[in-house]
């Protein structure tokens, strides 16, 4: 992978001379963040399909199935990361564990009761974005601690409902429209596809997206152009919350029924695949194309690394090494 | 560097020293941030016993040449001689000037909030204290200190130093600058404004105390104060500075209030610069309404505070009337930055707005541009392009989309129109800073405001580009733009139309601009700001 170098090397001195003298296709690419997870992504996705044998079509198939689910947490996760000043979203498994056991109970295999479904997951991400911005702008509790506490307040609610209620299962169309191909493609995964576009077209064409960027770049200066900081967090914890709760409702689809820890892996992977894809942790600069080739890297890395028959302990140190190494360039440019 | 000690010799620093024998002296320091030229071939030298004072207004250089003296800022040119030894070029490090008996006072207070007056004692001098019982072992040392210079006050060593009144932090401060252990010898006290927040009293046991340390003790005094009286009561001598530049030195024997006053002011840098661009931005800034098509819209901007309480403020009262320009000035922190602030806020929320209905008035719509680029001004990551149309996203977007043509057309017209060299896809931190600001104020124009809040919008900008934003503020006020404008530069304030003098958060005095009439409206506002009884403002030219 290090010898992508010369290939991105050039990017600070295209910077400096006003990005407009580019020479070629090569040096287009070099100024793309997302480009080091995409070529990952391409790289361990043909691994992945000489080492497991499931060809190269039946790995993606795969693939962009699981990275789609991904893809959505890490879309919400990017609003709240891009408003800057130290916001981050760590309720997002539970609030997707939450909608899951609720969504399913109330659908409990029922078609006629998608709509509602679609609705409680919808107030349910609206009522815990809004009380995750709430937590943090009225009580001063910096959003690390806050998101986590108010995950950690879902996740006892989830434990309740669990002991007293039925579990259900999700209804036959959700499954079907999780599962279905067309021309060898998923469908959920080209849905997820467009969504990736409209979140790009938020982010960088809508007011509230340009608001969003501004406000995580500097909030006195956001200030002075007449937003309102404050408003735009809550509204990008809002977004974060609706897409966490979707994405419940999704998973819930994929995996037939809900179960404890059925979105454990989201609460890392939600903040790494925008760090991966070259968004700033710290706010101003977002990337909805680097989600999506770090979603597919990671997907198919832990693919990967699972048909391996390595040892398990070796198998984390690989995936963490990988990833470590994508970083770092990354952040080279 | 040799025209730099020619001009020292020209104005007799060097020779006839006084009496006593020297224990701080510079030569030739000069020392700029960015494009601003903060000192420049500053020399001066303090004797034993001798209280001497640096005067001169807002952003004349004397806290850089003090923190130069006491090892925080390194200088980029010139030598430190302190007590026998040269330092050569560049300056020491505060340990270095701490080793060689320099201690410094500074303007903002700087110990930590967080401790308690002893522990704060201790981090000043490790000796004050020692073994298990360190705490009280500081205590009596820095009572010891503080009793001699202020007898009359008092203080609780457990106190935590963010619970006190400023003037008691003031007092704690130079108490624990002056702590010395035995085999400590002071050479050199550095004092930047120690009597702003002190009382008459505190003020006058302070220097009665110096005065009578610095001779038994040996030592010299280096103080800088916005206080004439003071000056003129309790210093020896003098150096008025300038634009960075010492211009004087006086000796309080033989000198009055009005010869310093009248060094002060300062020597315009339009003097030097200002004819020569006038002609082609004048032009620029004809051709760029003419581009517009805006020549026949009239703006109408009103803001009226009257007895406004909020912001920390002390019932002001003031008015800005559409197609004028009204100056904030007075010397920094006296609640100027906290009027603009108040604007801001109020013209964001109307719930506030609400509130301060009868107090705060503001009719039309508001953009601000502040000079503080890196923090309020510039999105770092952003392209011209978005940098100035961020603040016109309504106008730019349908059905909350942003047109991408039409954002490009809007920016690439106010690129052209303020002459800004750029296009509309450079990175704005490609950008020099005057050029970024000329950006911003693009941003704010293109809002078509009716007023218009500057806070310091000039700050480290460029004579020429500063040329260019004053016409160009100045042709928006001919539109009937209202436009607040707090500078720390007075001879920017006397573009104004109308100047209000801020002290302790109150409107002082205010004074009608205008150049005309061969007035010398500087003076006017330095004796206004430093507003010291025995002199008047008469006004008289």
């Amino acid at each position: 992978m290090m010898r992508m170098n010369w290939l991105l090397g050039r990017r600070r001195d295209v910077g400096r001379s006003g990005g407009a003298d580019t020479t070629g296709a090569l040096a287009v690419l070099s100024g793309k963040r997302w480009l080091p997870a995409l070529v990952g992504a391409f790289v361990v996705w043909i691994l992945t399909a000489v080492i497991a044998g499931h060809g190269l079509l039946g790995t993606l198939q795969e693939g962009l199935l699981v990275a789609g689910l991904l893809v959505v947490v890490g879309i919400g996760e990017l609003f709240v990361i891009t408003a800057g000043n130290g916001n981050i979203d760590l309720s997002i498994p539970y609030v997707m564990t939450l909608t899951a056991y609720l969504t399913s109970s109330v659908m409990n295999g029922r078609n006629s009761a998608l709509p509602v479904s679609i609705l409680i997951a919808l107030a349910v991400g609206c009522a815990v974005g809004l009380v995750n911005a709430c937590v943090i702008m009225v009580f001063q509790v910096p959003p690390l601690i806050a998101t986590l506490a108010v995950g950690f307040i879902v996740d006892t609610v989830v434990l309740l409902r669990q002991q007293t209620g039925g579990v259900g299962s999700a209804s036959p169309i959700l499954v079907k429209f999780m599962s279905a191909r067309v021309i060898g493609l998923p469908i959920f995964g080209v849905a997820i596809l467009a969504v990736g576009v409209a979140a790009h077209f938020v982010l960088q064409r809508s007011a509230f997206g340009r608001a969003v960027q501004a406000v995580g770049q500097s909030r006195e200066a956001a200030r002075l152009v007449q937003l309102r900081p404050r408003l735009v967090t809550l509204e990008a914890y809002v977004v974060c919350g609706l897409c966490a709760s979707l994405d419940g409702l999704l998973l819930n689809g994929y995996a037939g029924g809900p179960s404890l820890d059925m979105a454990s892996t989201y609460q890392l992977g939600a903040i790494a695949v925008v760090v991966l894809g070259g968004s700033l942790i710290g706010g101003g600069k977002s990337n909805v194309a680097g989600v999506w080739a770090a979603s597919l890297f990671l997907t198919f890395l832990v693919t990967l690394v699972a048909v391996t028959s390595a040892a398990a302990g070796v198998q984390d140190i690989v995936e963490g090494g990988v990833i470590v190494g994508v970083l770092a360039l990354v952040a080279s440019h | 560097m040799n025209q730099k000690v020619e001009q020292s010799d020209a104005m007799g620093i060097w020779h006839d020293i006084p009496h006593g024998s020297v224990v701080l002296a510079c030569e030739g320091i000069s020392k700029s941030f960015g494009v601003t030229r903060a000192v420049s071939g500053a020399s001066i030298q303090v004797n034993v016993g001798e209280l001497v004072g640096v005067v001169g207004h807002n952003g004349a250089g004397k806290s850089t040449l003090l923190r130069v003296v006491g090892g925080l800022v390194r200088p980029d040119d010139g030598a430190l001689i302190v007590g026998p030894q040269a330092l050569g070029q560049g300056g020491y490090r505060p340990k270095q000037a701490r080793a060689l008996g320099v201690r410094s006072v500074h303007q903002e207070l700087s110990l930590c909030s967080n401790l308690t007056i002893a522990e704060a004692a201790i981090l000043a001098s490790r000796d004050a204290g020692r073994g298990f019982r360190w705490r009280r072992g500081a205590a009596f040392q820095l009572s010891v200190i503080f009793h001699e210079i202020f007898p009359d006050a008092s203080f609780s060593p457990r106190s935590v130093i963010a619970s006190l009144s400023i003037a008691d932090r003031q007092m704690i401060e130079i108490a624990t600058a002056v702590l010395c252990s035995p085999n400590e010898q002071l050479t050199c006290l550095v004092l930047d404004e120690p009597t702003s927040s002190l009382d008459a009293d505190s003020t006058s046991a302070l220097y009665r105390w110096l005065r009578k340390a610095a001779r038994e003790r040996t030592f010299g005094v280096l103080v800088s104060t916005h206080r004439l009286d003071e000056v003129m009561r309790e210093l020896d001598r003098v150096y008025v500075m300038t634009n960075g530049k010492i211009v004087g030195e006086k000796w309080m024997n033989n000198c009055t209030q009005e010869e310093l006053v009248a060094l002060m002011r300062r020597l315009t840098a339009e003097d030097e610069v200002g004819d020569a661009v006038q002609p082609a931005t004048e032009q620029i800034a004809r051709d760029g309404v003419a581009a517009a098509g805006r020549e026949g819209q009239r703006r109408s901007g009103r803001i009226r505070f009257s007895d406004f309480d909020g912001e920390g403020l002390r019932g002001v009262t003031l008015e800005v009337n559409s197609g004028e320009i009204v100056g904030l000035g007075g010397l920094e922190g006296q609640g100027q930055r906290s009027i603009v602030k108040a604007v801001s806020r109020a013209s964001r929320w109307w719930l506030f707005h609400r509130r301060a209905r009868a107090s705060l008035v503001i009719e039309g719509k508001v953009a601000c541009i502040s000079g503080d680029r890196l923090n309020e001004g510039v999105f770092k990551y952003w392209d011209l392009n978005w940098n100035i149309s961020v603040s016109v996203m309504r106008e730019v977007a349908r059905l909350g989309l942003v047109r991408p043509r039409l954002e490009r057309r809007l920016s690439e017209r106010w690129l052209q129109m303020l002459a800004i060299k750029g296009r509309t896809r450079t990175p704005i931190l490609a950008l020099s800073g005057g050029t970024q600001q000329k950006v911003l104020v693009a941003r704010a124009l293109a809002t078509d405001a009716d007023v218009l809040v500057l806070n310091d919008p000039t700050r480290g900008v460029d004579e020429a580009t500063k040329q260019e934003i004053h016409n160009i503020l100045r042709r928006e006020a001919e539109r009937g733009v209202g436009i607040l404008w707090y500078s720390t530069e007075n001879a920017e304030l006397e573009k104004c139309d109308r100047i209000y003098i801020m002290r302790d958060q109150k409107v002082f005095t205010s004074l009608a601009g205008g150049e005309s009439k061969g007035r010398d409206i500087e003076r006017e506002i330095i004796h206004a700001s430093f507003g010291s009884k025995s002199l008047p403002i008469d006004g008289k030219t």
